[in-house]
């Protein structure tokens, strides 16, 4: 290695800032035991899996690490139909089928587009983890949701993610990495459990749920607000006793209020008149809608209040 | 020599006894991250980093932290006395850090804290797959451990909240085998949107029509394999619900099955089954039975039969018998899985039922046998 990328979590992209794709990026605030782990996942190059719950900012992170190392940064949705093979590569057998069928019916005489089609490479596309492993810079490669595919996608990726190499089985190309090995982050929700191979070969960092005083960190950076505006302070502890609510009632399994609709909730509440609104925080909760996503919740968090309301 | 040096080594040890899926390179990755200087702050760092590289889910993280304040406490003991060497030891160790005068120091620090334990077989390469590094590496940790020891002593009354672990590995089937043996039943069908090409079809119709027209396309395989799982609840079973709950659990989260439905009951199923194991939500067994599906839904039932407390009952029998029926008129899959050793079956009731259905113990082989049964292969 000749320069060595330390992860801080301090360089935050600036106001209205928008990536090339036209996405807002707003500041990440990482702990400093995630900011070990990342810089751990970079020095070991072993792949950084995250989880936590929904609306933590387990997708983010990537993206963020991505912006201040200022490294390229390629995401990989997985769906369920995801398959390990279409992140490497994919190749286009029935277009170069067809090529071929056209050019032997005499179809295609240009020289120029024969001597194209006869070449392999041209019908191979490169899957994320395949552009990846050919970055010039170190890439950061999120994975995410990898839970979501089948139980065999995880087993498939091991050699490539182990050794850092793969062949295109088509044009036999060997592709490996040298220096540039990227940065892999990988997120799961937790649905499914990932095989033993699969873990023994990750990092693994669990993002707690922010206390109050990250909560307020968080929406101050966000909406460049002072971190003494009476809002922000109501509005994340009434955040956090709904959310006591709701784990109360519902234990660990159901789903509980997260970061990402706290900062719905606060971006409504935060176009209101002031006095209005923090007047509002006092009683029944206004908006409840962003909060709360099923008639369950809503039930609970009324029963609620209306014994509270009694006493 | 080089074993008893290592850093940490006991702790990995105890805990790839407590089933974590370790192997040497993870134990290697320690070694480089200690180099590269990540956990060298206090014993809060050390387990983080620890922890980031080897635990990798919650219930495995109370396995770390209970070992990691034993590993702790032991090195508190023999390491305070030494720990006015150190000072002296820190500065030359890390200023000439592969100086002859290391082999000296060592004994002293690290005796009792790091025995020498022969390695595994599955780790015996070790020694050779790291050359010099690990005893320099050491040093600076058997310091750091040793002084991050004696700023402990006073907070390792937190050790006492972790003091009761409950491991369940000693049953006869591990998680992990179990979740391989749920992969292998599995009934691939070609369903859904057709995104494969089928290659074959494809040049058999272009010999047909003498030009590609257009590709054939076939469904994905996905796994279409339905499992019942009933499970006996209580009394004799009481001893096996943990085993019971295992093997719900990895079919439900490790395996790929199409769909998994568990039922309960107590010693033989009649007319209902109960969706709960607290027998609240009741379903009648027409209920149940159609819902199954005869080429896809495969029956598993979880049960001694008897067996636990070596009782024969003629009832007994004659209610299984007439439920198993039932469910063979409608599926063709279906096994029963014993949690009594074989060689208790006989003379129960539970040796009866054998013969009327093929019935396996709860082991490795047991479970193999079982799933082979339910794809009947």
């Amino acid at each position: 290695m000749d320069e060595i990328l330390k992860y801080t979590g301090t360089v935050q992209p600036p106001k209205n800032y928008r990536d090339e794709n036209g996405q807002p990026l707003y500041p990440y605030l990482p702990k400093d035991e995630l900011i070990e782990a990342v810089n751990l996942a970079i020095t070991l190059k072993r792949p950084l899996l995250i989880k936590g719950e929904p609306g933590c900012g387990k997708t983010k992170l990537a993206r963020a690490v991505a912006y201040e190392l200022d490294l390229p940064y390629i995401p990989w949705n997985i769906k369920s139909t995801s398959r390990a093979q279409d992140g490497i590569y994919t190749y286009d057998t029935v277009a170069r089928l067809r090529d071929a069928q056209l050019a032997s019916a005499g179809r295609i005489t240009d020289s120029e587009e024969i001597k194209r089609i006869n070449d392999p490479k041209t019908y191979r596309e490169w899957g994320p983890l395949g552009k990846a492993f050919q970055s010039e810079k170190r890439a950061v490669l999120l994975i995410d949701e990898i839970d979501k595919a089948d139980i065999d996608f995880p087993n498939d990726l091991l050699l490539e993610l182990d050794e850092r190499r793969f062949t295109v089985a088509e044009t036999k190309e060997e592709i490996f990495c040298q220096d540039n090995s990227p940065i892999i982050f990988i997120t799961s929700n937790d649905e499914k459990d990932l095989p033993d191979a699969f873990l023994r070969r990750c990092l693994f960092h669990y993002i707690e749920f922010p206390n109050q005083k990250r909560l307020i960190e968080i929406l101050t950076n966000r909406f460049e607000q002072s971190p003494d505006n009476p809002l922000i302070n109501t509005a994340t502890e009434r955040f956090l006793e709904l959310r006591e609510i709701l784990q109360e009632e519902k234990g660990d399994a159901g789903k509980k209020v997260s970061t990402s609709e706290l900062i719905d909730w606060f971006d409504i509440l935060n176009r209101q008149p002031q006095d209005e609104i923090l007047a509002k925080l006092n009683g029944q909760l206004p908006y409840l809608g962003t909060l709360l996503k099923s008639w369950d919740d809503h039930r609970i968090y009324l029963r609620q209040f209306q014994s509270e309301e009694e006493e | 020599m080089i074993t008893q040096d290592l850093p940490l080594y006991d702790l990995f040890n105890k805990l790839r006894q407590s089933g974590l899926p370790l192997g040497v390179n993870e134990y290697e990755l320690l070694l480089r991250s200690l180099m590269a200087g990540f956990g060298m702050a206090d014993q809060k760092a050390l387990a983080r980093l620890c922890k980031t590289l080897w635990v990798k889910s919650a219930e495995e993280a109370q396995i770390f932290d209970y070992h990691f304040a034993e590993v702790m406490k032991q090195g508190i003991t023999s390491e305070t006395a030494v720990s006015s060497q150190i000072s002296s030891a820190e500065t030359e160790a890390k200023i000439t850090p592969e100086t002859p005068k290391l082999p000296t120091s060592k004994p002293e620090i690290a005796p009792d804290s790091l025995p020498a334990k022969p390695l595994p077989t599955p780790t015996s390469n070790a020694k050779s797959a790291e050359p010099q590094q690990p005893p320099v590496v050491e040093i600076e940790d058997v310091i750091q451990m040793a002084k991050s020891a004696v700023l402990s002593i006073s907070s390792s009354d937190e050790i006492t909240d972790a003091a009761f672990l409950l491991t369940s590995d000693y049953l006869p089937v591990t998680k992990r085998q179990m979740k391989q043996a749920w992969r292998y039943l599995r009934r691939p069908v070609r369903e859904g949107q057709r995104t494969e090409l089928d290659v074959e079809a494809t040049a058999n119709r272009i010999a047909q029509q003498g030009i590609l027209l257009e590709p054939v396309l076939v469904s994905r395989r996905i796994n279409r394999a339905e499992l019942v799982l009933l499970i006996d609840q209580d009394g004799s079973m009481v001893p096996f619900h943990s085993l019971a709950d295992r093997l719900m659990e990895t079919a439900l989260r490790g395996g790929r099955l199409g769909k998994t439905g568990i039922y309960y009951f107590h010693n033989c199923p009649v007319d209902y089954l109960y969706r709960d194991p607290g027998h609240q939500e009741a379903e009648t067994f027409e209920q149940v039975l159609s819902r199954l599906s005869q080429t896809r839904s495969s029956v598993l039932i979880f049960s001694d039969g008897g067996a636990a407390r070596g009782s024969y009952n003629s009832d007994r029998v004659e209610l299984t018998e007439a439920f198993l029926n039932q469910f063979k008129q409608r599926v063709r899959y279906l096994t029963w899985l014993n949690p009594a050793p074989k060689s208790r079956w006989q003379g129960t009731t539970a040796g009866k039922i054998a013969q009327l259905i093929p019935m396996f113990e709860c082991d490795r082989s047991g479970l193999q046998d079982a799933i082979k049964v339910l794809r009947s292969s």
